[in-house]
């Protein structure tokens, strides 16, 4: 029964303890980091230019911007 | 039997999840693995969560009289009050490794959990050395000394507790001491982390710091509750014996005294780092030494109940730590070379001295505990008693104290000028208190040196409180608001002038109660009356009471107008053992301290002391843990180190 109670404990525990691993898989599929990364550029880039365009940032701000995440 | 299985089972699983830790957060920490690492955390954490759940189950065995658990009837009957069966949890053999792995574990958790900013591989591997500190205990609980082995037959009642400890202080001293030599661990594992990862900066000391002044704080509480426990309860009219086992409970928290402050050098002047990691590392070592000597039973020790066969357990489990320890801190020595101080007359060689001399009055009580252990290997064991630690001792205190005289006074770096005129206040401080004592006809050589150190030790902590005072109203605004914000801007210099007037007071206290302390026996009869030290104390007689399963005999003194009863007593079923219940009367000024020593017919023999300004000490040290909680509050947090570059834009100010 010891052995029994034991596995029960850590069947409870396992989910908490690798979350990490499980969360890992289902955010970032192995293979997809690099299209990941691009996606995210173009998404900054895409705001950078949404700032210039809005006048929250000069064009030499924008052009060190664009220049920093290329 | 459910109880039983299910708290085996929960620790058998605490077991499993500790080794998963190990194996985990070591490969992480290899690797650098920021994905490994976090598991290897949650297997820890969820270790501690099974350990706290396997202390409740034995708490809800012991408050519902399972005796079919062996713990639960060795350690506890029917009679027992609820607060004391619940204390039962950490008064036994086993009960005390589940307490103390307990608090590691928690504790741990904890420190870990705050532990991300440290970077992954430290981390990691600090998370890696917590486990195999468990590991130990878990081994010990699930294979060795189990809280939850069976009985073949249940008895109707079990044996009940040791009426030496059917006390309060039962509660709160052995909690308080077990937390303290358990939070050893986390900044052990933290240097060994710091060790194997190659990390020689500041931002692990930062980290631990807190963790070790908690332990530190928690064994000084249970240190002095332990005094406190030993005046009330044991009738000899002391409360520090140098008892093996309390040697060996001081032992780590000097050393961790010296840590707290090498550590600040090491933070402020990157400074002596290996001798930082070294104390580390000797604190937790000497509380595993000490938790041997309490197990083992190698000494005699009024701590005998305490026996079992666990010592060469815990000695193997010493030495596979002292190694380990030894060969990681060879290894990385020629990495943790560190500047040398600009001059001895300075805040750092302050703390230097400090440092030799608490480390020397350490070495000087270890060589006194295991010279029986030494000395016996070659023929007869030698025993050393109080006399040898007040010779070997007194002198290093009286040096601790002159510099707790001037220490506090001198700058970092190098000390100038100022820093002599400086000194005049202590001095002249000093020059009153010895002119005073020789006044009032005091003659020990031991007082007319320790007490005027104490006045000079005194007025420089207070010069520096004053300090603060006078910056204080020059600061615009209210007054109050000033001092607040003055305090919180310089919490550790207030908190260490704090902490620094309790070491003065509880040394006096000590220095008092050991040169004036009167003692006087007396054997009486009814009508009669004896003087001590002033006090005139007259008996009335004896009365007799049965209480539960043993009985009390209650002599009966008045002094004026107030009632003093020293009784004695008896406990039939467990081989006539005989009690003494002190009956003391407080105040500032001494202790009258009255036990019964025996008694026959209405004839009774009464020990009579006068023990001066023994509530001093427990002021002192209330004052001093005081100061050390409010230096370290708040404040600034550790370095964070470098993350690698992530793929972000800068801040941009938004309209």
């Amino acid at each position: 029964m010891t052995s029994t109670l034991a596995t029960l404990c850590l069947l409870l525990a396992t989910p908490f303890v690798f979350w990490p691993l499980l969360r890992h898989w289902s955010v970032a599929p192995p293979g997809e980091p690099e299209t990941d990364l691009a996606s995210l550029r173009q998404a900054e880039m895409e705001e950078v230019e949404v700032d210039l365009a809005s006048g929250r940032i000069s064009s030499e701000e924008a052009a060190r911007l664009r220049h920093e995440l290329a | 039997m459910f109880q039983a299985e299910l708290g085996a089972g929960i620790l058998l699983a605490a077991l499993v999840l500790c080794v998963v830790s190990i194996l985990i957060s070591f490969s992480a920490g290899h690797r650098e693995d920021a994905l490994l690492a976090p598991i290897g955390r949650r297997a820890f954490c969820a270790m501690a969560v099974m350990i706290v759940a396997a202390a409740l189950v034995l708490e809800w065995a012991l408050v519902g009289h399972d005796f079919e658990i062996a713990y639960v009837t060795e350690h506890t009957d029917r009679s027992l009050p609820l607060a004391l069966t619940m204390a039962a949890l950490y008064g036994g053999q086993e009960g005390s490794l589940l307490y103390w792995v307990l608090g590691v574990a928690v504790i741990g958790s904890v420190s870990l959990a705050a532990a991300a900013r440290l970077g992954v591989k430290l981390t990691a591997y600090a998370t890696g050395f917590l486990a195999l500190v468990c590991l130990f205990y878990l081994i010990m609980l699930v294979f060795v000394a189990s809280p939850f082995s069976l009985l073949a037959t249940v008895p109707p009642d079990g044996l009940g507790l040791n009426p030496v400890l059917r006390d309060g202080g039962m509660l709160i001293h052995p909690p308080f001491m077990l937390a303290g030599f358990s939070f050893f661990a986390i900044p052990f594992s933290f240097a060994m982390a710091a060790l194997l990862a190659g990390r020689n900066d500041v931002a692990w000391i930062a980290h631990t710091r807190r963790v070790a002044l908690l332990g530190w704080g928690l064994q000084g509480v249970g240190l002095t509750l332990g005094m406190w426990w030993a005046y009330h309860v044991l009738g000899w009219g002391g409360y520090w014996g140098w008892d093996p086992v309390e040697n060996v409970a001081l032992m780590p928290w000097l050393v961790t005294t010296a840590y707290i402050h090498s550590a600040q050098i090491q933070e402020r002047r990157g400074q002596l780092r290996a001798w930082t990691i070294f104390l580390v590392i000797v604190a937790f070592l000497l509380s595993i030494f000490g938790t041997y000597i309490v197990r083992s039973g190698i000494v005699t020790s009024v701590h005998s109940f305490a026996v079992s066969p666990l010592g060469p357990w815990f000695y193997g489990f010493l030495i596979v730590c002292v190694v380990t320890s030894a060969v990681l801190l060879a290894w990385r020595a020629r990495s943790l070379g560190s500047p040398p101080l600009e001059s001895a007359v300075s805040r750092e060689g302050a703390f230097v001295a400090q440092n030799v001399i608490v480390m020397g009055i350490t070495a000087a009580i270890f060589w006194g505990t295991v010279l029986p252990l030494v000395s016996g290997m070659f023929g007869t064991p030698l025993v050393v008693g109080p006399s040898y630690y007040e010779r070997v001792g007194a002198p290093l205190f009286v040096l601790l104290l002159a510099l707790l005289a001037v220490g506090p006074l001198l700058p970092w770096r190098r000390a100038g000028r100022v820093w002599l005129r400086a000194l005049r206040w202590p001095l002249l401080a000093a020059a009153l208190s010895l002119a005073l004592l020789v006044l009032f006809g005091a003659r020990s050589p031991g007082a007319l040196v320790v007490l005027p150190l104490l006045a000079a030790a005194l007025t420089t902590s207070a010069l520096e409180l004053a300090r603060g005072g006078r910056a204080v109203q020059r600061a615009p605004g209210p007054w109050a608001g000033a001092a607040v914000r003055a305090a919180r801007r310089n919490r550790r210099r207030y908190g260490a002038s704090l902490a620094h007037i309790g070491i003065v007071v509880a040394i006096a206290g000590i220095a008092a109660s050991h040169f004036w302390q009167t003692q006087t026996q007396v054997t009486l009869r009814p009508g009669q009356g004896f003087t001590v030290a002033g006090y005139h104390l007259a008996y009335q007689g004896l009365s007799s009471q049965v209480v539960g399963d043993h009985s009390v005999k209650t002599a009966h003194l008045t002094l004026g107008d107030e009632q003093l009863g020293p009784a004695l007593a008896s406990y039939p079923g467990l081989g006539a053992q005989a009690l003494p219940r002190v009956a003391i009367r407080s105040t500032p000024i001494a202790d009258l301290y009255l036990v019964l020593v025996s008694s026959r017919g209405q004839s009774v023999t009464i020990t009579a002391f006068v023990n001066p300004l023994v509530t001093w000490i427990w002021a002192g040290v209330g004052l001093m843990i005081l100061g050390v909680i409010f230096g370290n509050l708040g404040g600034a947090g550790p370095e964070p180190v470098a993350e690698p570059r992530a793929l972000r834009r800068p801040a941009v100010a938004r309209s």
